[in-house]
């Protein structure tokens, strides 16, 4: 059944690709999302802790027999639900919404799913490696600007590199190809500490954790729906999956941990920061992202490991919260500046209600986190509340700035594409066990900064273009790595091809050839001479075989 | 007793076509440049016959035919055939220098025939003196004033050489009392102690074949002259005499001379070695065709001697096979430059064959493959020669003599990168005249052969062995 | 299994045939008939056929020469011509006669000397067949040098090499290279005639061993661009704008590679090791420096070639490997790369070709085959999971790493860089800057054909199900 179901999707993906990009678009929108639909409603229908386990041989070369693998239980069955999940929101919201090449997108992220799928069910490192990499060429695929595309694949072409790398190191040494194996590879690795370290790396570029969080910044030059899908149900979350997947390996370097405390810290204080001071609105939600994601690896890195259905209904309650902002950017008829906004909510109430719903969902799954590390989980409800009610406040309370265009046109966003978030919000709360008191508490507190903004000086910042404008992370690479390399490799030209190779060795050659036809060009002048001294030359050899030879 | 000169039929025959020939030219100058043609293609003709038919008669201890000279023989008149009927039209309306050529062609090949079968010394140096100063009367043939002063240089050697081959005879029948080859042989082998003066005779014969074949330091004549004379003469003078004196220097160093010859194996390969560079510089350093294959020629010079210098039965079996393939191939490169010609005329000069395969691809296809084999790459049959040759040295531990005759090609490979990149990669610059249909048959027919012996080499090293064997 | 045996020689014969059919053909320049080049496409199918006959009939799981045919060439010396195939050659020839074919397809629309062109690449597919298939010291040799005619005539006649002296160069270097080849085996011979596969076996004195391995080693490395030989087959490979030309000029270090693969012996001699450290250490320097030089150059050719280079290098670095376990991975991943280098390379001349010495920038974008076959290419080009090079890359890089970590993380590096050099190219072929946009070309670009565009497509898809499963084609 379940590869029917597979097949249905690859189906539809390979449908909605093969069609005209912009030719009835809504009607192969909703295809794709009855398939998913559908896929939903069959999973549902083998309950929450099925045992599926489906081994294909796939390859089988020398040195390399790889399966196939399709597992659904009990630990990945949320997780499965939570992309299919997101899979349809993106696919509904691309259906209403405005997008271009609706078509080639939803095939895309359809093939996504799967290929997303592939790696929750992979069972080998082989399969989570090709999983990632066919996700990052689907991602790449999908993103529809060049300064975002050359960000994206850069860096996770040197990600998937370095998992490459890493795995040919633990695949040659021995290591089986099975992920349940890694554990072993203390035991019997070497170059512990490099495969720990580049290990997480590589998945820090894949999440767009800080520092390398310029990858995602360049996104928010795509449709907003796109955006969300790239941050939440693509590579961001590969890179998660792999860390999942791998985390036996993190145990083996001392650096592993502490290193990923850094990273994780810093990403949901930097995503924090940004959500905050940066004006752009698709920006805030990649900050936003980074934040969630600096959270979610928080968690692995302090040894608390989120539980599958806690991830799943985080990441969904994450990706919703996305979708509000992608809400009121539809109804501020695109407007992209959160400083151009101001003053929707007398406009926008229906979407305000919306966002309360969505934040009290996001809240209470934090709540139940506090059971596996409390102070993560209120570092993490204190943070998403000073943000969330930072950025709504401006938008929905402070003073307007929209000009009149946008302000006429204000309104709530078509039901089609409200009611879906609304669904998933309640499915949410219906997951997560809702603390009313605490969650009471917290509306209130969140409630009281929406409406006193204590960090309205902050406001000023939209108004510094250098900060706004500002790549340091890119400008850093730039002017640390790609520069130097590019000045170096044309001093090498010079020195070693041009000044060395041409210059020297091919001329000495040609000269000592030249120097050899002069010298030739000289004893051959036809003269009488000439030729009596070549028989002298003649005689004279004869001569000295004769005495000392012969 | 008289029935024994039946081996001497086909050089009679050949000197019955040269009187013919002088014959019709004392009878009527005018219009009988085609009859000087006719009479030289039937006189070769039954010649080759007849030495195929007496391929074994002996005359007493004076002549002998065998596989070996009988071989030699009939490739010197097949491919003098060749050449003269490729080129006769070279001479319409020339008839007295149709008269000298055909005719000095004709004494040429008497002359090597005889050397060739020969078993008196005395004989031998007649007849190959002579072919000196035909060589020499050749390349006068409608030779420009340059040229005159350069052959007259040349006669001076020819005489300074002739006279030392003289001499050396002379000493040697001095001292031995015979000339005969059988006579010299026992004498050599029964007396171990050999004097100055036999020393000295062997010394001076030996460089007489090495003037004659054109072995540096002794090559300084062989370019000059070949650049300064008519076509048809400069591929005689190129293909022939090799043909003649290599093997007649094998016959004696082997038969006649070997116990000598040890002594003199370091001369052999000090010069082989000396003729492979200069030949090989030489051809990079010239722009007229003419002198660059000469120099060519040089290399390849070179490589028989270097090769051949211990007169063993395998590296003599790797350089006659060499040296078979590359009068071949040389043969095949001149009947292509007979091809090529503008307004009439022969072209000579690296210049006139610009862009030639836009015009003329199959000459010029012929060209590169016959190059590229002289260059000793497989599949063409020159790698053969190649082959033979370096297994030979190999064979005998002669590591260094192998690494520089198979380093030395790249030089001289060079040289021949230059014609191919004028013939294909540069633009024309004349019309070539339309192209005589005998030249295509003939390049056809080697083109033919050389498939055929490179796809089943087995019957040309047999052959060789066959006709090494009545030697050894 | 006998009546297969046969099939061997035809795969070096049919493309000789098919030479002297083009040869023949009619051509005509005015009505722009293709007849040469229609022959020698329908030639490369046909051997493309013979060789799918000869995989169907190959034990995948077996080590050696799987058919092997021999004939006696000569008595004196007893040569004896021995021709075999087995699944590495397959693939490598295979991947060739695509390469070729890819090559052919698109100088469909080149008038100049088209039937030479044609002529001269059967003979060289010919002679690299052959040269796959030798399985002694001869033919080895005899087609290794063969290689270099057909490719030296086309490169002077179509490769717009304005130096002659750098063709001669190109030319002599190879020769050098072959001369060096010759005297090994001829004392390789002399000592003992043994099959290429029991080279091992030949047991050379002292100094002997270390110069008649050099020599091999030499011989071979002449035709990978390895420092300082990189220079003249960079600067032949630049110039050529000519697709076939620029294909078969960078399958020449193929046959380098693929002598070291087939001569090295598993069990090298002991007396070789420091010098094989040397071999090493250059390789992989030279593979820096030309990384680096390809990521500063914007020159695409340049930047194809540098990227062949490296991976050329790190084949041969895990060829190097004292362990046989990686050959059928390395021919897999050959397979992939072949055709992927020479479908990029017909793109980029269509694309040469269109705008002539105008900028090239974002001139993809107008173009949308192209751009799609192009992007496809340059990812599966780089590493991503789209072609037979990704897995197996990874258990040649695993090799590598297993054995010196230090150097694979360096040629890691290399290709990193070459990779990263190939997506600039393809952002700056894909995306216009402003300034193009904002002054659009004044000449029309022409997309590729829809032939063209199906054609490559179908490469896209061959690739793909090499992904799948390299062995594809034999179930």
């Amino acid at each position: 059944m379940l590869i029917k179901l597979l097949f249905l999707i690859l189906g539809a993906a390979l449908i909605s690709e093969l069609v005209p990009k912009n030719k009835l678009p809504v009607l192969w929108s909703l295809f794709s999302s009855t398939a998913v639909l559908y896929f939903i409603y069959r999973l549902s229908l083998i309950g929450l802790s099925p045992e599926i386990y489906i081994n294909y041989p796939w390859l089988k070369i020398p040195n390399l027999s790889v399966n196939l693998e399709i597992v659904i239980n009990a630990a990945n069955i949320y997780l499965v639900f939570a992309l299919l999940l997101l899979s349809l929101l993106v696919l509904i919201q691309n259906t209403f919404g405005r997008e271009t090449a609706k078509n080639s997108v939803n095939g895309l992220v359809l093939l996504n799913l799967l290929s997303t799928l592939m790696l929750v069910f992979a069972g080998n490192y082989m399969q989570m490696i090709v999983a990632v990499g066919v996700c990052d060429v689907l991602v790449f695929s999908s993103i529809d600007n060049v300064e975002a595309k050359k960000k994206y694949i850069y860096a996770n072409f040197l990600a998937d590199i370095g998992l490459l790398s890493i795995f040919a190191v633990i695949l040659g040494q021995g290591g089986g190809l099975e992920l349940s194996e890694l554990a072993k590879y203390a035991q019997f690795g070497h170059h512990k500490d490099f495969v720990a370290i580049f290990l997480l790396i590589c998945v820090f570029v894949k999440s767009g954790l800080f520092l390398f969080h310029g990858t995602y910044i360049g996104l928010y030059s795509l449709g907003f729906n796109r955006l969300n899908f790239v941050l939440y149900a693509a590579t961001p979350l590969t890179g998660y999956l792999v860390l999942l997947k791998t985390e036996s390996l993190l145990q083996i370097s001392h650096y592993s941990y502490p290193l990923m405390q850094i990273f994780s810290v810093a990403s949901v204080l930097w995503g924090a920061i940004g959500a905050i001071v940066i004006d752009h609105i698709k920006e805030k939600a990649v900050y936003l992202s980074l934040m969630f994601w600096g959270l979610v690896y928080a968690y692995t890195a302090f040894d608390s490991r989120l539980e599958n259905l806690d991830f799943s209904l985080l990441l969904t309650a994450s990706f919703l919260l996305s979708q509000i902002l992608m809400l009121i950017y539809t109804a501020a008829s695109n407007e992209t500046d959160v400083s151009a906004m101001g003053g929707f909510l007398k406009n926008l109430k229906f979407t305000f209600v919306l966002t309360l719903l969505v934040l009290m969902s996001y809240f209470s799954i934090l709540i139940n986190l506090s059971a596996v590390n409390a102070i993560l989980a209120w570092s993490g409800v204190i943070l998403l509340l000073i943000v969330s009610a930072h950025i709504f406040s401006q938008i929905l309370l402070g003073q307007s700035h929209a000009d009149e265009k946008v302000q006429a046109m204000l309104k709530n966003p078509s039901l089609f594409l409200c009611l879906p978030i609304a669904v998933a919000t309640v499915l949410i709360c219906y997951y997560c066990k809702i603390a009313p008191w605490m969650l009471l508490l917290i509306m209130t507190g969140w409630l009281m900064f929406f409406i006193i903004r204590p960090l309205r000086r902050l406001d000023a910042l939209y108004e510094n273009d250098n900060l706004q404008e500002a790549d340091y992370i890119s400008m850093t690479y730039d002017l640390l790595i790609v520069t130097p390399v590019k000045i170096f490799g044309r001093l090498l030209w010079l020195t070693v091809d041009f000044v060395f190779v041409e210059r020297t060795i091919i001329n000495s050659i040609q000269k000592a050839l030249n120097f050899m036809i002069s010298i030739f060009q000289h004893l051959h002048s036809g003269t009488l001479s000439a030729a009596i001294l070549f028989i002298i030359f003649g005689f004279l050899v004869v001569s000295i075989v004769w005495c000392y030879g012969g | 007793m008289l029935v024994e000169y039946i081996a001497i039929f086909p050089e009679a025959w050949l000197f019955f076509g040269i009187i013919i020939m002088c014959a019709a030219a004392w009878v009527n100058f005018s219009g009988t440049c085609k009859t000087f043609y006719a009479i030289s293609k039937w006189s070769i003709l039954p010649t080759i016959f007849l030495t195929a038919v007496f391929y074994d008669r002996n005359i007493a201890a004076i002549w002998e035919n065998n596989d070996y000279t009988t071989f030699f023989k009939i490739i010197i008149y097949l491919f003098s055939l060749s050449w003269i009927a490729l080129l006769n039209k070279r001479f319409q309306n020339r008839e007295k220098q149709s008269f000298i050529y055909y005719v000095y062609v004709l004494i040429s090949l008497l002359c090597y025939s005889i050397g060739l079968s020969s078993r008196e010394f005395w004989l031998t140096a007649l007849a190959f003196s002579l072919c000196q100063f035909l060589n020499v009367m050749l390349a006068k043939i409608d030779a420009d004033e340059e040229s005159l002063h350069r052959i007259r240089y040349y006669r001076i050697f020819v005489l300074f050489f002739c006279f030392l081959l003289w001499i050396g005879i002379l000493i040697l029948y001095y001292q031995v009392g015979s000339s005969n080859y059988s006579d010299i042989f026992t004498f050599l082998t029964t007396n171990n102690d050999f004097s100055f003066l036999l020393k000295l005779s062997f010394v001076l014969i030996m460089l007489f074949f090495l003037f004659a074949v054109g072995v540096a330091p002794f090559h300084f004549w062989f370019a000059g002259i070949i650049s300064g004379c008519i076509f048809p003469v400069a591929g005689f003078l190129t293909i022939i005499p090799s043909l003649g004196y290599f093997p007649t220097m094998i016959n004696l160093l082997v038969n006649v001379l070997a116990p000598f010859y040890e002594w003199f194996v370091p001369v052999m390969v000090i010069f082989g070695v000396l003729s492979i560079f200069i030949g090989a510089i030489g051809a990079n350093s010239e722009e007229n065709l003419h002198r660059l294959f000469a120099y060519a020629e040089l290399y390849y010079i070179g490589v028989f001697l270097t090769a051949a210098a211990d007169m063993q039965n395998q590296s003599l079996i790797g350089t006659l096979i060499y040296l078979l393939i590359y009068v071949f191939s040389f043969f095949g490169i001149y009947t292509v430059f007979s091809g090529c010609r503008n307004k009439g005329e022969y072209v000579s000069q690296l210049k006139d064959i610009r862009g030639l395969s836009t015009q003329r691809p199959f000459l010029s296809a012929a060209f590169l493959g016959l190059m590229i084999s002289l260059i000793g790459m497989p599949p063409l049959l020159g790698f053969l020669g190649k082959l033979s040759v370096v297994n030979s040295l190999v064979a005998a531990h002669s590591y260094g003599l192998m690494a520089i005759i198979s380093f030395s090609i790249l030089i001289l490979a060079c040289a021949y990168l230059k014609v191919i990149t004028v013939i294909y990669f540069e633009p024309r610059n004349i019309n070539f005249d339309r192209v005589d249909k005998n030249v295509y048959i003939y390049i056809v027919i080697n083109i033919l052969l050389i498939a055929v012996t490179i796809l089943n080499p087995k019957y040309l090293i047999h052959d060789v062995e066959m006709m090494l064997a009545a030697i050894l | 299994m006998e009546s297969l045996s046969s099939l061997v020689n035809t795969v070096i014969v049919v493309p000789l045939l098919g030479m002297i059919f083009a040869a023949i053909a009619k051509e005509n320049i005015k009505d722009n008939s293709n007849n040469a080049l229609d022959v020698g496409i329908l030639t490369v199918f046909a051997n493309l056929f013979i060789l799918w006959r000869l995989a169907l009939k190959i034990d995948v799981t077996k080590d050696g020469w799987q058919i092997v045919e021999k004939f006696n060439w000569m008595e004196n010396p007893k040569i004896e011509i021995v021709l075999g195939i087995d699944i590495f050659s397959l693939m490598l020839i295979a991947a060739v006669h695509l390469a070729v074919l890819l090559g052919m397809i698109g100088v469909r629309h080149y008038a100049y000397r088209q039937k030479a062109l044609v002529v001269l690449s059967l003979m060289f597919l010919s002679m690299i067949n052959g040269y796959f298939l030798a399985s002694d010291f001869f033919s080895f040799y005899i087609f290794f040098e063969a290689l270099l005619l057909p490719l030296f005539m086309m490169v002077g006649i179509f490769g717009d090499v304005k130096k002659q002296q750098i063709l001669y160069r190109f030319f002599l270097y190879n020769l050098l290279g072959a001369v060096f080849l010759f005297i090994a085996l001829m004392v390789l011979y002399n000592y003992q005639n043994v099959s290429i596969r029991e080279v091992n076996r030949i047991v050379l004195a002292g100094r002997g061993e270390v110069l008649i391995w050099g020599a091999v080693f030499i011989a071979f490395l002449s035709r990978i661009p390895i420092w300082p030989s990189h220079y003249w087959i960079s600067s032949v490979s630049v110039n050529i704008s000519n697709p076939l030309v620029f294909i078969i000029a960078n399958i020449i270090p193929l046959s380098g590679v693929y002598g070291l693969i087939r001569f090295f012996p598993v069990d090298a001699p002991e007396a070789l090791d420091p010098y094989l450290l040397i071999l090493e250490i250059i390789s992989i320097i030279t593979m820096l420096i030309i990384a680096l030089i390809g990521f500063s150059k914007k020159d695409i050719h340049y930047k194809i070639f540098s990227y062949m280079t490296v991976y050329y290098i790190m084949y041969l670095l895990g060829a190097l490997l004292p362990t046989d376990a990686l050959l059928i991975n390395i021919g897999f991943s050959f397979f992939s790369y072949l055709v992927i280098v020479s479908a990029l390379e017909v793109i980029v001349a269509h694309i040469e070709s269109q705008i002539g010495e105008n900028n090239s920038c974002g001139v993809l974008y107008s173009i949308r085959r192209a751009s799609i076959i192009f992007s496809f290419l340059i990812l599966a080009a780089i590493g991503m999971p789209l072609s037979s090079m990704f897995l197996n890359n990874m258990v040649i890089f695993s090799g590598l790493l297993k054995f010196n970590i230090k150097m694979a993380v360096c040629i890691l590096l290399a290709i990193i860089l070459t990779s990263v050099s190939l997506l600039q190219q393809l952002f700056y072929l894909k995306y216009p800057s402003a300034e193009v946009l904002a002054s659009p070309r004044e000449c029309c670009i022409t997309d590729i054909s829809l032939k063209m565009f199906a054609f490559m497509l179908l490469i896209a898809i061959l690739l793909v199900l090499s992904f799948i499963n390299p062995l594809w084609f034999i179930g």
